[in-house]
């Protein structure tokens, strides 16, 4: 008897099934009829055909009913298919082969990976096409024009890669353990599958598409990769099925997490120490370290080994520890150290928790280190790298930044590139080491914002890239042409951590009914929201200096009390920017301060919806006026009725311009580079809109702090690693 | 303003109703209000799509709720161009019109209603650009509204009120009207930067 692969499977999952056995079903050509599954609808009483139905919300609606993810669920025609995280729901079945005829107008025949009819033919479901690349799974990208999503590269999941673009599925993992590079997509939410020939696995937390495998031999064994079970499922005749993807074998212990070693036989983290371990390597006794001492206790998390200084063997240093002076594990970084860890002196130590683990010295909480108080304040350096740098779409000839000891934070400006997008492609920090990749935005230490005419990139984007002195080596690209830039820094440096900031403000007054310069100051509602401000930001460490008040005046006034464009150098915001460089003839402070412009409403999208505010970067020039880029717009229309809603936009475009990104973005995949903000993610979206809102991520999952994406009440909490990067800023004094 | 609370009350009636019938109306309306509340962020057609049929009068309840946010209810009357229909046209009209409402739901009123039923009010949009007074972006929101009307009327109308207008803007935008049309122009992101929301 031959077997038959039917349709009808959960995601990812094909199930096969002895041919010919009752309940088999069999997808055909032809759109589904009315008051099918598949057929448009407002409400479920029109999927007359349709047991249990539903309305989905889908374009023009789409009939359903909600089914248990089994092999035989659903009618004949339909596929039960998992829609978010966790619904199951009958989708219109469809053919590959016959294109999108199968589905609706604006619907697309969407592929099942491994699954084909009775006749062999591959099997999709009907879903909407898409518009914009988030709408497609397995990351591929949408053709706008056909509402299909295809592939971005040449290459499938599980190959050599050097960058997102050479995949399918527009992500190369590239790092120490992944060897060569290795072609994946995200995965697991909404929509969201892996192409054929991998599957969805976790891999340190994230949801990533990995090589599917059965054995050692079909993974790149030459570049150090192996087959690994990593779950298993039960088929249709109840046998047990192992899912096994490719992934890297281990080399050293310092792959494996704390209390793994690696094991050189099976490439794999196995639990326990292994042979005993070499200084700066997890303990739990003396017995389990090369040294034969294994310093334990609060402070030093899953143990360490260690030595007295006598003789540290090669990669290790003598440093001074709460224990003491020890040889410790040799580091450059930060990221040369164990979870909990960091690098002190070229050695890997132990994280100071309060003042009284650092003697005379104290300690800096969002960065473990013992550090000398500021005496002097902070000075503010400003530094010109080059001018006239060729900068095109290739990576732009090296340019340096010498970094002296005591620099806070810096940040790197160009100036001059017009109307295409620019950012800094690449950039090296002193031990060599690239802390940001354009091609890999979200996987280095640092995070860069592209945009145009002129751009403001700082360091640090959270405790872990804090500036150390050295070189450190950058190259800037664009999105097009060829410009020549003028690139200069601005530096922060202090002789010790900073204990705090000001942050002086000039508010520029547009046209905006019943206020202005002269009356703002004794307006009730602007200056309840301005002590609302000034409280949110004190929880930063910030106290917020002089406030100056100026008016945009005469036609400036009107011409921008609505801001109708906000891309471009040539947009209504930019120009308003600009206006920042008259700070002084106008009556505002033409020094080191934060702009912040007044206006009735900005224009945001179609139909004059309003934006509630906008900054002119992440982050914005530090204490430069007369950029297209120099300072915040807020919308003021309505503000009487709510002056806190007022603090908070100001507070929040505020952060921004200080360097803060959305702690989660709308969608619930994307999120700052601080460890300390929580991540409201895919899974707390409650009712299925593709949005986590202010209220689904509530109670601890981030719509409590100031820089969550969606305004709300209680949206004012700053955590310590913000208050770390805004501190760093050379904008605040 | 009596007019619109007559509409508002018929609204609310009929949506009353219909939240009796069909809760999802509910559900509709607290799903847009999750959008709203974004300090950047633009909810795109295709999220607004998904609401389906409840979206006309989702916003519409949103816009008439004088409880709610004001910038909720505003950013309601923007994207009724989502949802041209018999739920969301009296409220546009009834918004634009009434002198007492807020001065920036009636900008957004008169733009929409532009958009979504062409020339049906030059009439309505010239008059509103007339008692506007010293409003002047509720003046620069009408002129962008029949700037955006393709017919005779909405032509001539403009070139009344051209003759009148004394601000250099609104006269700018009554007698260019390629340049208004146009629509806002989005950054070219391009395939090699990941952009988040600003």
């Amino acid at each position: 008897m031959k077997k038959t692969r039917i349709v009808g499977f959960g995601p990812l999952l094909a199930l096969w099934v002895w041919g010919g056995s009752s309940g088999c079903k069999n997808i055909t050509e032809g759109q589904a009829q009315p008051g099918e599954v598949g057929a448009p609808c407002q409400a479920p009483a029109e999927c007359t055909e349709v047991s249990s139905p539903t309305c989905l919300k889908m374009p023009e609606g789409y009939c359903s009913s909600s089914c248990s993810g089994g092999a035989f669920d659903c009618d004949d025609q339909s596929v039960c298919e998992q829609l978010g995280d966790q619904a199951f729901f009958c989708l219109d079945g469809c053919l590959t082969d016959n294109g999108n005829n199968d589905c609706r107008t604006d619907y697309r025949c969407t592929a099942r990976p491994d699954v084909v009819n009775l006749d062999g033919r591959e099997v999709g479901v009907c879903l909407p096409q898409c518009k914009v690349d988030a709408d497609c799974e397995g990351g591929r990208r949408c053709d706008t024009g056909s509402g299909d999503c295809v592939p971005r590269g040449e290459k499938a999941t599980g190959e050599s890669c050097t960058n997102n673009t050479q995949c399918n599925g527009g992500l190369c993992i590239k790092n120490d353990s992944f060897r060569g590079g290795y072609c994946s997509a995200q995965c697991g939410s909404q929509f969201t599958e892996c192409e054929p020939g991998s599957q969805c696995a976790t891999l340190n937390g994230e949801a990533l598409c990995l090589e599917s495998c059965q054995a050692d031999g079909d993974c790149r064994g030459g570049e150090g990769y192996k087959c690994r079970q990593v779950g298993s499922r039960k088929d249709q005749n109840g046998d047990v099925r192992a899912l096994s993807v490719c992934v890297p074998r281990c080399q050293n212990n310092s792959e494996c997490e704390d209390g793994f070693h690696c094991d050189a036989g099976t490439g794999d983290c196995e639990a326990g120490v292994g042979d005993p371990n070499p200084i700066g390597e997890f303990c739990a006794a003396n017995a389990e370290c090369q040294s034969g001492e294994c310093i334990t206790g609060d402070r030093w998390p899953n143990g360490y080994c260690a030595d007295d200084c006598a003789a540290c063997p090669a990669g290790s240093v003598c440093g001074t520890t709460p224990n003491g002076n020890k040889c410790l594990a040799a580091c450059e970084g930060n990221l040369d150290c164990r979870g909990g860890y960091i690098c002190v002196e070229g050695g890997c130590s132990t994280l100071c928790k309060n003042n009284s683990d650092c003697g005379d010295l104290l300690c800096n909480t969002s960065s473990g280190r013992c550090v000398a108080p500021s005496e002097n304040g902070a000075r503010v350096e400003q530094i010109s790298i080059a001018s006239d740098v060729p900068v095109t779409g290739a990576l732009s000839r090296e340019l340096t930044l010498e970094v002296p000891r005591g620099t806070l934070g810096f940040a790197i400006q160009a100036d001059g590139n017009g109307s295409d997008l620019m950012i800094i492609g690449e950039m090296k920090d002193p031990s060599g080491r690239t802390i940001y990749d354009f091609q890999d935005p979200f996987g280095g230490e640092l995070r860069f914002f592209p945009s145009a005419d002129s751009i403001t990139q700082m360091v640090p984007s959270n405790p872990r890239s804090a500036p150390v002195a050295g070189t450190y080596r950058f190259k800037l690209i664009k999105d097009g042409g060829q410009k020549n830039i003028d690139v200069k820094a601005v530096l922060k440096i202090a002789e010790g951590e900073p204990q705090g900031g000001t942050l002086d403000v000039n508010l520029f007054f547009a046209k905006v009914d019943g206020l202005n310069a002269s009356s703002a100051r004794n307006d009730a509602d602007l200056q309840a929201a301005i002590a609302e401000f000034r409280s949110i930001y004190q929880a930063q460490g910030i106290a917020v200096g002089t406030v100056n008040y100026c008016d945009l005046g005469g036609s400036n006034g009107d011409r921008y009390a609505v801001i109708d464009s906000v891309d471009g150098p040539t947009s209504e915001l930019s120009q308003m920017f600009a206006e920042s460089g008259r700070a002084g003839d106008l009556g505002c402070n033409p020094n080191q301060a934060i702009n912040f412009f007044m206006v009735q409403e900005i224009v945001g999208g179609r139909a004059g919806y309003i934006i509630l505010g906008i900054s002119g970067g992440i982050p914005g020039p530090p204490g430069l006026h007369g950029t297209t880029h120099s300072g915040v717009a807020v919308t003021m229309a309505g503000f009487r009725r709510k002056p806190k809603q007022l603090a908070q936009t100001m507070a929040h475009e505020g952060g921004h311009f200080l360097g803060l990104f959305h702690t989660t973005e709308a969608e619930g995949n994307a999120f700052d580079p601080l460890p300390d903000t929580p991540e409201c993610r895919t899974s707390a979206d409650r009712n299925q809109d593709g949005i986590v809102d202010y209220q689904e991520c509530l109670s601890g999952k981030g719509s409590e702090n100031l820089m969550f994406w969606a305004a709300g009440d209680a949206a004012e909490v700053v955590s310590e690693n913000q208050g770390f990067v805004v501190l760093r800023n050379p904008g605040v004094k | 303003m009596r007019k619109l609370l007559i509409i508002q009350a018929f609204l609310l009636a009929s949506l009353g109703q219909a939240l009796a019938d069909a809760p999802t109306v509910t559900d509709a309306r607290t799903t847009v209000l999750g959008w709203f509340a974004g300090y950047e962020f633009v909810p795109t057609e295709a999220h607004f799509k998904q609401v389906g049929p409840l979206l006309g009068p989702a916003l519409a309840s949103i816009a008439l709720d004088v409880d709610a946010d004001l910038f909720a209810r505003a950013r309601a009357v923007s994207a009724m161009i989502h949802a041209p229909g018999p739920y969301t046209e009296p409220v546009l009209a009834a918004i634009a019109e009434a002198q007492a409402a807020e001065s920036v739901l009636r900008r957004k009123a008169v733009e929409v209603l532009a958009l979504n039923h062409g020339d049906t009010y030059v009439d309505l949009v010239a008059s509103v650009f007339a008692n506007a007074g010293d409003d002047l972006p509720l003046r620069e929101a009408c002129a962008r509204a029949l700037t955006s009307m393709p017919g005779e009327a909405a032509r001539a109308t403009r070139a009344r009120l051209h003759s009148l207008e004394k601000s250099e803007i609104v006269r700018g935008l009554l007698a260019e009207p390629k340049a208004l049309v146009a629509p806002l122009k989005a950054t070219p992101v391009g395939d090699r930067f990941q952009r988040v929301q600003p």
